[in-house]
């Protein structure tokens, strides 16, 4: 069975985003991480496993780097994704790789400005115009 | 007719219903620009929470979408319990139940892959970006490969604030 360590390190790795300085969120390791223990996948990730964070563990884990506000980054040399067929990209991530996916970058920043009821309201509206716009 | 979803989620967080938002009414809350017109939850299986859910979604009537009207249908506790996902259709919109997600599992683990969003004033639970990718990526429509480009955007967004 692989260490509690080694399993953060490895979700981590897989949460984060290479195109974006292989940053990743604790609180996504530990939504990814049903299984386990929260409070142990949150020590691990923002204490035993963090190159900057204070050091209050006999045995530490240079994985990661605090970035501020839940914000963790990859360190370098544990960059590599592990080898294994649920690790491979998916079939989405080669079509995605190829072509321009259309996301309208506008779109989602406006929407981000707004709360969520917000965000649901404008949507119900846009619903409501389709349909109006159908009949 | 477009979904009263304020009517839906009040209703289901005044009787008091374990349920996690889910689909792309989830994706919306988080920020995506998509459009849908119906409400996905994930429900407990809970024979208490059958009865409160039950008890939410009568006062609209719901009924199985695209049945034919005079196929005989009760929402209540025994049919959700003999059941397990459900399409329906009521007075305040279209609502699909689903005691499981592709992807993900059952109602515990989706609930652990949720995280607190106050909606119309109260305070439900809502897939995650990281939930939502996995059973995106579990079901594999061609809808969900926009879906999960967005996702993409939206997690690297959430990142920088």
């Amino acid at each position: 069975m692989a260490s509690i360590h080694a399993v953060v390190l490895e979700t981590a790795v897989r949460l984060a985003d290479p195109a974006d300085g292989w940053r990743f969120r604790l609180r996504d390791v530990v939504r990814a991480l049903p299984q386990l223990n929260e409070g142990t996948v949150r020590t691990h990730v923002a204490s035993r496993c963090c190159g900057n964070a204070p050091s209050h563990h006999q045995s530490r884990y240079p994985y990661f780097r605090a970035l501020g506000g839940g914000v963790y980054s990859v360190e370098p040399q544990f960059r590599k994704r592990a080898a294994g067929p649920h690790r491979r990209p998916g079939w989405q991530d080669t079509i995605l790789a190829t072509i321009d996916s259309g996301v309208d970058m506008t779109l989602i920043d406006e929407s981000l400005k707004l709360t969520p009821t917000e965000r649901l309201e404008r949507m119900r509206s846009a619903a409501a115009s389709i349909a109006d716009m159908r009949r | 007719m477009t979904t009263d979803y304020e009517a839906l989620m009040t209703a289901l967080v005044n009787k008091r219903v374990d349920f996690v938002v889910i689909g792309a009414v989830a994706l919306v809350l988080h920020g995506s620009a998509r459009v849908t017109r119906d409400l996905d939850i994930c429900y407990s299986r809970e024979a208490s929470n059958l009865r409160a859910l039950s008890a939410a979604l009568k006062p609209f009537a719901p009924t199985l979408r695209g049945a034919p009207e005079t196929l005989p249908f009760t929402l209540d506790a025994p049919t959700l319990a003999s059941g397990l996902n459900f399409t329906l259709t009521s007075s305040a919109g279209d609502v699909d139940l689903f005691g499981e997600v592709t992807g993900l599992g059952g109602f515990a683990v989706v609930n652990r892959l949720a995280e607190p969003m106050t909606v119309y004033g109260r305070e439900m639970r809502v897939l995650s970006l990281d939930g939502l990718e996995r059973a995106k990526r579990a079901v594999g429509r061609l809808k969900d490969l926009a879906d999960l480009a967005e996702i993409v955007e939206l997690r690297r967004r959430q990142r920088r604030t």
